[in-house]
């Protein structure tokens, strides 16, 4: 059996987006030899039917599992997506992207391919060469960059993107991890995890990649995330001295309570199917 | 600033659309074949446009051009377009117009997701329709050509439920100066500056009754355009609403003629002019056809501007023009 690569998708009012995102990143299983694709839509009850969408789909893609919960930003669903994900699926690899179609699934093979040839941490990075950024106004633009830099700066990192939501990581890297103690809001929670799996060994590839046009909808960066974001950045360049070379508690170490989980009893239903038709 | 790749961009259809997307301030980059072609559509916009060689069926130049362009909208205008040939040599045509589209296909779903394509799909593949043809309308193809764009088209939709955004745009026929001479609209236009000069040869052509739905390419590539743009991707009828016969246009030409030459042409009859060539009849001829560009009306916001005595104007005044024939009314519209 193929090792999984499973590809957590938070939501949040996007179906629109998942209607084209979803058939075009299974379309992408035919360029994925090695992997078999899963993905795990985290969604955080969006009044818009998202998860309508997801339910809709699944008769069509047996891959395609969806967790339910109370909104509670961006960092708790990537936390809570990605420790279910492991623990549900087992998969060699996890993925995150964006599901506002600004990250093109075409990568997911390039990234996927890296990762079986040593790399434990594939970025889709907007700031290496050949990468193009299409949709940031000034404003976004200066404050991605200035974000970047203090990263880059706190964590004495010598990545490029440290912000970029597109990104596979081995999971046995992604253990090695504390995510309990990363930031629960926002999207400061990439920048912090990244900084971990750095410290923790990651042996990096940034991808350059073309981020692309917003398909429907709106950003959901707040003003509240950026302010977030500073005192993480404080937080990181604290904690470097602390993380660095120490072996910290493996993710699955605590549980949360609330979640609605879906994807079970999907799973076996799968894996049963499968035994049939092999 | 959006970049745009269009094969087939040195054609009527090609150069008309190169010269809208400027005008929108696209970046537009276009594949033309390696073999020496007609580069006299783009002789205004040469400079402003990035010309890639490639070939529909050869998928490395396609690969290779679309890496150079990384285009956000690929428009695919690029085929053999002509029905007698399809019949002559259908598997090309089949490899050319099917085989092209799928091969771009493959290139943006392996390499951008999110390029959206414009496959340009033709009225032929309704083939006989009593009344008019709408986007649900079934495709019955009377030729390989017709075959060849229903399965294109097909594609075009197969692709869009695996989350690309492509469109089949069916466009009616649509002609201008730039129309190839062998299309039966510029082949009269053409021996109308001939006769005009003073040929008194017939034109031969086939059968005079075949009625089309004729509009002006310059407004169709605008609906093109718009089809990209839209929330949601769906296949439009493109087209006028009303259909002429190929004698109609003839004997509009001719009027035109008479209009312009005072005395000459006054009373000249159809007959004088053209005889009918029954080589030239073709084998699954489709007599009538008729868009209902409703859809395209509502929610593209498109109208055509240029109607049928317009555009036929359009053609013979650039065909005179073009032989280096001055008539009186241009020789005035010179003189003011």
């Amino acid at each position: 059996m193929k090792p999984i690569a499973c590809i957590v998708l938070p939501t949040y009012n996007e179906a629109e987006n998942l209607r084209v995102l979803l058939p075009r990143v299974f379309a992408q299983q035919e360029w994925i030899s090695s992997h078999e694709l899963h993905v795990l839509v985290v969604d955080d009850n969006s009044p818009d039917g998202s998860g309508q969408v997801v339910e809709n789909f699944r008769s069509r893609f047996p891959f395609l599992h969806i967790m339910r919960g109370r909104k509670k930003g961006l960092g708790e669903a990537y936390k809570r997506g990605i420790r279910h994900a492991i623990k549900l699926l087992n998969p060699e690899l996890v993925l995150t992207m964006d599901a506002d179609l600004q990250h093109d699934p075409a990568l997911l093979s390039h990234m996927i391919e890296a990762c079986s040839q040593g790399y434990s941490l594939v970025i889709g990075s907007r700031y290496v060469d050949g990468a193009q950024v299409l949709s940031f106004s000034g404003w976004r633009v200066l404050l991605s960059h200035t974000g970047n830099s203090l990263v880059r700066w706190a964590g004495g990192l010598k990545i490029q993107d440290c912000t970029s939501g597109y990104r596979a990581i081995r999971s046995d890297l992604l253990l090695t991890c504390d995510l309990e103690h990363l930031s629960t809001r926002g999207y400061s929670f990439l920048s912090a995890l990244l900084c971990q799996l750095v410290w923790n060994g990651a042996r990096v590839l940034e991808i350059p990649i073309t981020f692309g046009v917003r398909g429907h909808g709106k950003s959901k960066l707040s003003v509240r995330d950026q302010a977030e974001f500073l005192g993480r950045v404080a937080r990181i360049f604290f904690l470097r001295k602390r993380y660095r070379g120490a072996l910290v508690n493996p993710a699955m170490s605590t549980e949360t309570g609330e979640v609605i989980l879906n994807i079970t009893p999907n799973l076996q239903s799968n894996s049963a199917g499968e035994k049939k038709t092999q | 600033m959006k970049r745009a790749l269009i094969t087939g961009i040195s054609g009527q259809d090609g150069s008309y659309l190169a010269e809208y997307l400027l005008q929108l301030d696209y970046q537009v980059f276009g594949i033309v074949r390696r073999e020496p072609g007609t580069m006299r559509w783009l002789e205004g916009i040469r400079d402003r446009v990035e010309l890639l060689y490639g070939d529909l069926r050869d998928t490395q130049s396609l690969e290779v051009a679309f890496y150079k362009a990384w285009p956000d909208e690929l428009y695919n205008l690029a085929g053999q377009v002509f029905v007698p040939t399809s019949w002559e040599c259908p598997a090309e045509t089949l490899d050319i117009n099917t085989g092209g589209l799928a091969r771009l296909l493959l290139i943006v779903e392996r390499r951008k997701s999110d390029t959206r394509v414009y496959q340009a799909s033709s009225s032929e593949m309704y083939g006989n329709v009593d009344g008019f043809c709408r986007e649900n309308t079934r495709f019955q193809p009377t030729s390989p050509y017709g075959i060849s764009k229903v399965a294109a088209h097909k594609l075009a939709e197969s692709y869009r439920a695996r989350g690309i955004y492509a469109v089949g745009g069916i466009l009616f026929n649509h002609e201008s100066p730039r129309r190839g001479p062998e299309m039966v609209t510029r082949k009269i236009t053409r021996a109308a500056a001939g006769w005009a000069a003073g040929d008194k040869t017939k034109l031969k052509l086939g059968n005079l009754e075949a009625r089309r739905d004729w509009g002006f390419a310059g407004d169709y590539v605008k609906a093109m355009h718009a089809m990209l743009q839209q929330p949601t991707c769906k296949d439009y009828v493109v087209g006028t609403g009303e259909s002429h016969s190929v004698a109609e246009f003839a004997t509009l030409v001719l009027a035109e003629l008479r209009e312009r030459f005072h005395g000459r042409f006054t009373n000249a009859k159809l007959e004088d002019f053209v005889e009918l060539d029954p080589r030239l009849l073709r084998t699954g001829e489709i007599h009538d056809l008729r868009a209902d560009p409703t859809l395209a009306r509502t929610e593209l916001n498109w109208k055509p501007k240029v109607d049928f005595p317009a555009l036929v104007r359009l053609m013979v005044e650039a065909d005179l023009a073009a032989n280096g024939i001055l008539t009186p009314s241009s020789l005035s519209l010179g003189a003011s």
